[in-house]
């Protein structure tokens, strides 16, 4: 475990990460559009999600069978998309 | 404001019973995934099929209280990281006064996120027989936007206001007795996971124009 001051000091780090990161897709948003452009937009939103649930949800001190739960989440979301997509590729 | 390090009886010891907690509150959360998840993909497929009304519609959102909004939910869920941690070392004094400015955060979200809606319902962009189709190019698609949108934003404001309700608990039973570490980290799960859902609202919703 780390020592309580970096675990403080973390937070704080994380924060100014998500931060920039937000201030990245804001900066994105003024650019022309481009092909990749709201797939880019959605990876910065997955990159700050996976700071949250690594760092703050501390999914990186899970144990037993709570990082199989946490995996579930990604499952149920890549089906939806799975099954939606299959939807509007086949209609 | 103290926090003790107790345990159930249920359970061997503190570590178990804290690993307990995160796993139901994780299983909780892949339910609520599937939730919002449906939500996202039905607004994202109408995005496909309607490109040109979301985005037009998109555009009378209010991008800067949305960034301002996204910035209030980021710095209140590391002040409730920072509480976290507070409440495990002991800390009573920290953990109240974190948990406390994540409350007033959340209260200005809901604030600015009320403001929002109440704009809308002023310029009449409200799905319904008032709907101000003349505003937009593609008033069907504009319509529906506006449909997914209160839908997704409303649902969240809900979490927020649950989010909130936890934490008003949280601080009273702390001024009265001790908080104890399991009811911290499972607060604290549920508040990240609200702020995972904004952190796609934001840009689904707001900057997609």
């Amino acid at each position: 475990m780390k020592l309580p001051s970096l675990r403080y000091r973390t937070v704080w780090v994380v924060l100014v990460a998500l931060l920039v990161l937000l201030g990245v897709a804001l900066a994105l948003a003024w650019l022309p559009p481009f092909f990749l452009k709201p797939l880019v937009t959605v990876g910065l939103s997955g990159l700050k999600t996976a700071l949250v649930i690594w760092y703050f949800m501390r999914a990186r001190q899970a144990e037993g069978i709570t990082p199989f739960y946490i995996a579930v989440g990604f499952i149920w979301l890549a089906l939806l998309a799975l099954i939606g997509g299959a939807d509007y590729l086949t209609r | 404001m103290s926090v003790p390090k107790s345990v159930s009886e249920a359970f061997r010891d503190e570590q178990q019973e804290l690993s307990t907690a995160a796993l139901g509150m994780w299983i909780f959360l892949a339910s609520e995934v599937l939730f919002f998840g449906s939500a996202l993909l039905a607004f994202a497929l109408m995005r496909i099929y309607y490109p040109v009304g979301f985005a037009e519609a998109s555009t009378h959102l209010g991008v800067w209280w949305g960034t301002a909004n996204t910035v209030i939910l980021l710095v209140s869920s590391a002040l409730v990281a920072l509480s976290e941690h507070a409440s495990e070392d002991g800390r009573g004094g920290l953990f109240g006064r974190s948990l406390l400015g994540a409350l007033g955060l959340a209260s200005v979200f809901l604030g600015i996120k009320g403001y929002e809606y109440w704009q809308k319902f002023q310029h009449h962009h409200v799905p319904g027989e008032g709907f101000a189709q003349g505003d937009f190019a593609e008033p069907a698609a504009a319509e529906m936007f506006f449909m997914i949108y209160f839908a997704l934003t409303g649902l969240h404001a809900v979490h927020v206001i649950g989010g909130i309700g936890w934490m008003v608990a949280l601080l009273f039973v702390a001024r009265r007795a001790q908080v104890r570490h399991v009811s911290v980290q499972t607060f604290a799960l549920y508040w990240h996971f609200v702020d995972i859902v904004w952190i796609f609202l934001f840009p689904l919703l707001y900057l997609i124009a």
